[in-house]
This record gives C-alpha cells, sequence and structure tokens, in this order.
C-alpha cells in the first residue's frame, strides 16, 4: 500500500516537473508563432498595399515594417545619393490613423513633415548632396473607452527613380 | 500546478484558434487592424522589432550610379558562375547570394540579358540551398525570360526577388542570414566600383561613389550589429569594421540645411550641401581591403 502511494505521489511530482519544463516552452512557441504570423500579416500588408504605391520607383529590397501600438514611434536611417530622385514612403494600417513622418538632415533639422502637407504616405525629393537623412515615425494616440488598444502595421519603403 | 497548466493550455488553443480566424480573413481584413491575439502577440513583436530601421541602398541603385558614372561594362570583375560549387556553409551562401545579386544587377543594368539569366540562375541555387521560397521562383525566371528586353521591368523583378528574400528570412526568424546578403551586395557594390577606379583612376564619379560608401557603411555596420551574432554575423562584422577604419579618416565637410529648390518637375531638392572626398591613397587602401575581403568570400 506504502508502495502504491509512494509510486503515485512520485507520478504526480514527475508529472509536475515535467509540467514545468513543457509549460514555459509551450507558452514560448505559441507567442513566438504567434509573433512570426504576425510579421508575415505586416510584410503581407506591406507588400500588396504599400509596394504598388513606390511605381514608377524601385524599392530597394528592404523590408521594413513593424507592429505598432498608438503612441509609438520609429526612425529609419539612410543614406541617400545627390543626383537620384527618390521616394519615401510611409504607411500604415487604418486603424492606426493618419501616421505622421517627419524628414530630418544628420542635425535633425527639419526637411519635411507630412502633417503639414494633409497627411500624404509619401514624399519624392534628391538631395543637395550625399549624406545621411533620418525620418521619424510617429504613430497618433488613440482615446479608448476601454483599455484595449489595437495595433497595427507600418512600412518605411525607400525607392529611387530608374 | 495542475490549474494553471490548463490556463497555459486553454490560452494557448485561444489564441492559436483567434489566430486561425484571423488568417482566414482574406484581403478584406488584412487592412483593418489586427485582433486581440495579434495586439496580445505585438509586445513581443515590438520587443522584437527594432525601432531604429537601418537602410541600404539597393545594389540596382549601386549599378546605376556606376552606369551613370560613364564606365562599361566589364565581365571579368564579376563572380565567376563556377564558383557557386564552391560554396556549402550558410554564411557563404548567404554572402555570395548577396555578391551574385549584385552581379545580376550590374549585367541587368548594362542590358547583359545572357549573363542575368547565369546569375539568376546561380542567385535560385543559392536561396534554395538557404531554404528561401518564393523569392526564385520558376514564374520569376519566366518572368524574367519575357521582359529581357525590357529593362525597366527586368529590374523591378529583381527587386521583387530582393524583397521576397529578405520578407522570408524576417518572418522565419533568420534576419542574421538577411544581413549577410545586404552586406554580401553592398560588398561587391563597393568591389565593382573599386575595379573600376582601378583601371580609371580618373573617373570622378566612381570616385566619388567609393568615397561616399562611408555613409552607407556605418548603417551597415549598425544593421549587422544589431542582429545576433553567430560566425557568419561576427566574421563580416569584422570585415566591415576592417574596411571602416580606412573610411574613418575620409573627410567629410557639410554646410547646413538651407535654401531648398525645386526642379522643373517640381521635385524638391533638399539637405546639407558638402561633400565625402577620399584621398587617392585612402582609396589604395579601400580597393586593397575590399579586394581582400571579397576574395576571401568568393574563393
Amino acid at each position: 500500500m506504502d508502495k502504491i502511494i509512494c509510486n503515485s505521489i512520485k507520478e504526480k511530482y514527475m508529472n509536475a516537473s515535467v509540467k514545468k519544463i513543457v509549460a514555459p516552452f509551450l507558452f514560448l512557441s505559441v507567442i513566438l508563432g504567434i509573433s512570426t504570423a504576425s510579421l508575415a500579416q505586416c510584410n503581407g500588408f506591406t507588400k500588396k498595399k504599400c509596394i504598388p504605391l513606390l511605381t514608377p520607383f524601385i524599392h530597394n529590397g528592404q523590408l521594413n515594417s513593424a507592429s505598432f501600438m498608438p503612441g509609438e514611434n520609429a526612425e529609419l536611417l539612410m543614406s541617400f545619393y545627390s543626383g537620384q530622385e527618390y521616394r519615401l514612403l510611409i504607411s500604415g494600417q487604418e486603424v492606426l490613423g493618419n501616421i505622421q513622418f517627419k524628414v530630418m538632415d544628420s542635425d535633425r533639422k527639419l526637411l519635411y513633415d507630412n502633417k503639414e502637407h494633409g497627411n500624404v504616405k509619401y514624399w519624392d525629393f534628391n538631395v543637395k548632396s550625399t549624406q545621411q537623412l533620418i525620418v521619424e515615425v510617429i504613430v497618433p494616440e488613440q482615446k479608448v473607452d476601454n483599455n484595449l488598444t489595437q495595433s497595427g502595421c507600418v512600412a518605411v519603403l525607400v525607392g529611387f527613380k530608374k | 500546478m495542475n490549474n494553471s497548466f490548463s490556463k497555459i493550455v486553454l490560452g494557448t488553443i485561444i489564441s492559436v484558434s483567434s489566430l486561425a480566424l484571423y488568417s482566414c480573413g482574406g484581403d478584406g481584413k488584412e487592412d483593418s487592424g489586427m485582433t486581440a491575439a495579434d495586439s496580445a502577440a505585438s509586445n513581443v513583436t515590438n520587443l522584437k522589432a527594432q525601432k531604429v530601421f537601418y537602410a541600404i541602398p539597393s545594389p540596382i541603385e549601386m549599378s546605376k550610379i556606376i552606369k551613370d558614372g560613364g564606365a562599361n561594362y566589364n565581365k571579368e570583375i564579376l563572380n565567376p558562375i563556377e564558383n557557386i560549387s564552391k560554396y556549402s556553409s550558410n554564411a557563404k551562401k548567404a554572402f555570395n547570394l548577396g555578391i551574385y545579386g549584385a552581379d545580376l544587377s550590374y549585367t541587368s543594368i548594362f542590358d547583359q540579358t545572357q549573363e542575368s539569366m547565369f546569375y539568376m540562375g546561380n542567385c535560385k541555387k543559392l536561396a534554395d540551398g538557404l531554404g528561401i521560397t518564393g523569392a526564385f521562383t520558376p514564374e520569376m525566371i519566366s518572368r524574367i525570360e519575357s521582359n529581357s528586353n525590357n529593362k525597366d521591368s527586368l529590374l523591378v523583378i529583381i527587386s521583387d526577388s530582393y524583397l521576397a528574400t529578405d520578407a522570408y528570412l524576417k518572418e522565419n526568424d533568420r534576419a542574421n542570414v538577411s544581413g549577410l546578403v545586404i552586406a554580401g551586395g553592398w560588398m561587391e557594390g563597393l568591389y565593382i566600383s573599386t575595379r573600376i577606379a582601378k583601371t580609371n583612376p580618373k573617373n570622378e564619379v566612381i570616385l566619388k561613389s567609393i568615397s561616399e560608401q562611408k555613409l552607407s557603411l556605418i548603417n551597415l555596420i549598425a544593421l549587422i550589429e544589431s542582429y545576433p551574432a553567430d560566425d557568419g554575423v561576427t566574421e563580416v562584422l569584422n570585415d566591415l569594421k576592417a574596411i571602416n577604419s580606412i573610411y574613418g579618416g575620409v573627410s567629410q565637410t557639410s554646410t547646413p540645411s538651407e535654401g531648398e529648390t525645386t526642379s522643373k518637375e517640381g521635385t524638391p531638392t533638399v539637405g546639407k550641401g558638402g561633400e565625402i572626398k577620399a584621398t587617392p591613397e585612402q582609396i589604395a587602401a579601400i580597393i586593397t581591403k575590399v579586394d581582400e575581403i571579397r576574395t576571401k568570400w568568393i574563393k
């Protein structure tokens, strides 16, 4: 009898240990799975809804898109060559509202703010000399009745003229 | 424990179900934001996502600058097609996918259709070897064949291939491999420029283009540093930093951003004035170092 109780306790202890080990891995794989699927959805949005807006410019082949919460910001750093014409495109899913973007030189002097141009999604420009520009992307804050805020995808794309 | 484990399993089922339901939403739902499951996951995504994006000019853009600089096509400077059999490690496959991709851009910009097909074939083989699907598909090869006389379409197709490669690797948690591809492409663009500079030391456009890589290199190093380190990433970082140690001495002058001008088409010209100019000694040092590093990777 004692042996049976002992085995039962042992089994219970073993199960608990296995669960302790398995649970974090299971949780992690689910979270990673969801985040990968979320990134894939984000990339899907970028390819279907944003890349076509770059035409007739050719994109640089790099997919800079991520999931954002309202109120979050990001920056893109890239060097632009003199003598080339560029299109900078920043587009977000509707749920995020109007995405604001500012273009600054390397001293953070403001060169362009889409808020002053009707929240347009892209801007075409040349640079005086080859230089690094900073693009600041601002996802607007949202007033919500409950604590649930929705995230959405934002794509930051650069194209150059053929 | 049983209770909390059940909660985790239940949470798992709910999360996966929500995701599956969302995934079945089709195109109509794609633009309408994300579900609760995605919102829950977004914190993780945001932790993983770089809040600073570093973008590198495309090899196609580099090739265009080279052609605009008046350089002639020279097949001899490209990585030979037959070298592909030498690449067995993933790092070499990825880096040389970038190199062959840049060679493909160069041949396409110079309207070398037959060569472009060879380089596209090599890109496909390396992409397949790295398990990248959807980037160099048979459909894409067919599109290239049917657009072989239309350079603009060809460049768009190549650009789409780069994008599909980058997307696939990022979606599959292999952004470090994507970094190696981008680094290989950048290195080959610079290598082609340095070869042209070696034979045409007075081509100011090419010399300027080499000098100006100083800025892209800084971004490229920052991009690669943002990825988890593995042997390939570490090796490439060391190589890039070795080149950067030469570029560190290259002078850069600038005047403040003011006096925006507008072209007759209405496109503004903005930003600082100034220039980045390497001395002949620095150009010579860059030529030697890039040759040494590129030779190591392609052999």
